[in-house]
């Protein structure tokens, strides 16, 4: 930026400053210009003071004087001003938001929270908009239920994947090459000199090794590296499965491993069932010392059963159109498969000998429903979902942000928006929703919904758990351009459940995404 | 002694009605209550009486066009931007052999408080800095903060502020300096950058 760019931008930030600051400055130019139009100045007028050094003593020498003689005033703006000082610490401490806050607001909220009375409007306002992934499911929480989410602090807990978790790494051959040039300084086209520089090129030679890495309680317990290129892995009763793919660039085949609790290896191998090119969507743990492989290619899908020594025990294939399975989970018996199109979604399950039954949609009466993720738990399918404004049917799988983005795109100040005017736009949009189907009817019923959120993936841990992963938009800008885009960041907080499915813990995992509309 | 006659200014809010009657005597208000500070602000940015007069008429007239169905809550502040906006406008519209060098010195002086970076932002992080520098301002001393937004928004010389203060033209410097020290620390603390 050029020196004429960085004054114009200056220039711009400070022309937008508050109307309130621009009045008390002329307000205070006024009343010294009024002066000076006064033929008898100086008198009638009140000259402005800076308080600088001198001055400062004398004010505080002023306040003494007046406290001894019981003036307030001086006193009062003392400790004015070591209040909110101490507001400003209580505000830094407790890792709350004072953006857009004003001083005496600043003021009202430490006080109302530290007297744990919780009856500003302010404190509500400032806790919702710190917690923006923590469900406060009412509109209007009393003081006491305010006081209980301050309690729970949720917004300082920030989880390390607790229980059990896994991390794969992709590591790629690299060479370091070494390259000796020469650089010449010349002046009027004569060499001056002609030293030797020398320059280090580095460059991927491709795939070297998967790396998977398993987590208690946020402990390294052991690593393993695998030869293929490893995408997920799933705590079975027998240990450890990964599974991925064998080639990088194309979906050639499906590659599955199977490694102890203790971080050893026990087999690894590639299966293929025939079709040209071949991808794994999931693996499910029969709970019998077998599982199961879903993979599709060549636009069918295949269910494919293996012993713990990575032993095939049966495989069915069924065709599926133009469709793409996104997620699999057991089913009774059978099966249930999200299909995916780039104009259409649907469930459909599959009994156990492979027979496809029709597709079904989950609508809601007032919403769209697109799910990101499913599982069975205790018994019952879980599917993870957002819930958006009902969209015609042309445009409802391309864009769930399209109503706010027509909206906004025609407003003259739209490339002016801050992140606070639209982030709440975007968020109205949105509702993460847990839904829980019933598996005889295929009625879902919404288990729980968190406003202003994506529903994201679902996991069951072992101790009877159902961890279901929320985005919370936390930010957003317009970027027109071309393309009319949204983006911003969103903090990814995490829902636990028991068997019951009681809600044990909510918690902001630490973790931020990128997202683009 | 020479007695002048002297009329009190209209109230704000009655300024406002006249524009709202489409009376004329709204701008004659306004140019009496206010006139001479759009004046000295014009005049600070573009360094010269003629458009400075040229923009203040403008403000004007943008005002009459404006009320109604614009209601100011501000007049002044909302008469203020328009002035200095409109200025900011002719500034950059001129050459640059026309140059104000002594507006630019206000902003060069403000350039230090944000932290460097190549990158060009884009137009809506100017008002989300703006808004910071809102709270910033808060929390400062009112002298302190009008000795801010009059060299800032202004554009008042320092000789124009130590008049107004009636102090040195150091003094003032000095606490601008500090200010816009405390300024940078602030907007570093925020994550801002130019």
């Amino acid at each position: 930026m050029n020196q004429n760019d960085k004054r114009e931008k200056i220039s711009e930030i400070i022309g937008n400053i508050d109307d309130k600051y621009i009045y008390e400055a002329g307000k205070a130019a006024s009343e010294a210009f009024s002066e000076e139009t006064r033929t008898n100045s100086r008198t009638n007028g009140k000259p402005l003071k800076l308080p600088f050094r001198k001055g400062w003593i004398v004010a505080a020498a002023a306040a003494v004087l007046v406290l001894l003689l019981g003036g307030a005033s001086a006193f009062m703006i003392s400790a004015e001003a070591k209040e909110y000082q101490e507001a400003v610490a209580f505000f830094e401490e407790n890792d709350l938001p004072m953006d857009g806050l004003s001083r005496a607001e600043v003021k009202e909220v430490y006080r109302d929270i530290t007297t744990r009375t919780f009856t500003s409007k302010k404190t509500e306002e400032v806790i919702r908009s710190r917690v923006a992934g923590f469900e406060i499911l009412q509109d209007e929480p009393t003081p006491e239920e305010l006081a209980a989410v301050w309690d729970e602090s949720p917004w300082q807990k920030v989880i390390k994947k607790n229980g059990d978790s896994y991390q794969i790494l992709i590591e790629w051959k690299r060479t370091e090459k070494e390259i000796v040039h020469y650089r010449s300084q010349k002046h009027k086209d004569i060499v001056v000199t002609d030293e030797p520089v020398m320059t280090i090129i580095s460059s991927s030679l491709g795939f070297d090794k998967s790396v998977v890495e398993f987590y208690h309680d946020a402990e390294l317990c052991w690593s393993a590296a695998l030869p293929q290129y490893a995408e997920e892995c799933l705590l079975t009763s027998m240990g450890t499965i990964v599974w991925g793919r064998t080639d990088k660039v194309r979906t050639t085949g499906v590659w599955l491993a199977r490694i102890d609790t203790a971080g050893q290896i026990l087999w690894e191998k590639t299966v293929r069932h025939g079709f040209e090119q071949e991808s794994a969507v999931t693996v499910l743990d029969d709970g019998d010392g077998t599982f199961t492989l879903v993979t599709q290619g060549d636009s069918q899908v295949c269910v494919s059963r293996y012993d713990a020594d990575g032993n095939e025990l049966s495989t069915l294939n069924a065709p599926l159109d133009e469709y793409g399975v996104a997620a699999a989970t057991r089913l009774g018996d059978g099966y249930l498969l999200q299909l995916r199109k780039w104009n259409d979604q649907c469930l459909v399950r599959m009994d156990a000998d492979g027979t496809m039954h029709d597709p079904f949609r989950i609508e809601g009466d007032d919403c769209d429903y697109f799910i990101s993720d499913m599982v069975e738990f205790e018994g019952k399918i879980y599917l993870s979902a957002r819930a958006v404004p009902p969209a015609e049917l042309k445009r409802k799988y391309r864009n769930d942000l399209t109503a706010v983005l027509l909206d906004i795109m025609w407003r003259p100040d739209v490339r002016e928006m801050t992140s606070e005017e639209l982030t709440p736009l975007i968020r109205s949009n949105y509702t993460a929703v847990l839904l829980v189907l019933d598996p005889e009817s295929g009625k879902p019923e919404t288990f729980y919904s968190v406003k202003g959120c994506l529903g994201s993936y679902l996991h069951v841990r072992g101790t009877g758990k159902l961890e279901w992963e929320v985005q919370s938009i936390t930010s957003s800008r317009y970027r027109g351009l071309n393309s009319y885009t949204v983006d911003g960041k969103m903090e990814i907080w995490q829902y636990t459940f028991d068997e019951n499915g009681e809600l044990l813990l909510q918690e902001d995992t630490g973790n931020t995404e990128t997202f683009t509309r | 002694m020479i007695e002048t006659e002297r009329r009190e200014a209209l109230e704000d809010g009655k300024i406002i009605e006249l524009f709202l009657e489409r009376s004329e005597q709204a701008i004659d208000e306004l140019s009496k209550k206010y006139g001479r500070l759009c004046l000295r602000t014009a005049e600070n940015i573009l360094g010269n009486p003629e458009d400075a007069e040229e923009c203040v008429n403008d403000a004007y007239l943008a005002l009459w066009n404006k009320i109604p169905p614009e209601r100011p809550e501000l007049l002044p502040a909302y008469l203020l931007r328009i002035v200095r906006n409109l200025s900011v406008k002719k500034y950059h519209a001129n050459t640059a052999a026309k140059r104000n060098s002594h507006y630019d010195v206000a902003l060069d002086e403000l350039e230090d408080c944000f932290p460097a970076n190549t990158s060009v932002e884009e137009e809506a992080e100017a008002r989300e800095t703006a808004r910071l520098i809102d709270v910033f301002l808060e929390t400062m001393d009112e002298p302190s903060r009008i000795l801010f937004v009059k060299r800032y928004f202004h554009g008042d010389s320092i000789e124009e502020l130590a008049a107004l203060f009636s102090t040195t033209k150091h003094n003032v410097s000095v606490r601008l300096s500090r200010t816009r020290k405390k300024l940078r620390k602030f907007l570093e603390e925020k994550g801002v950058s130019l």
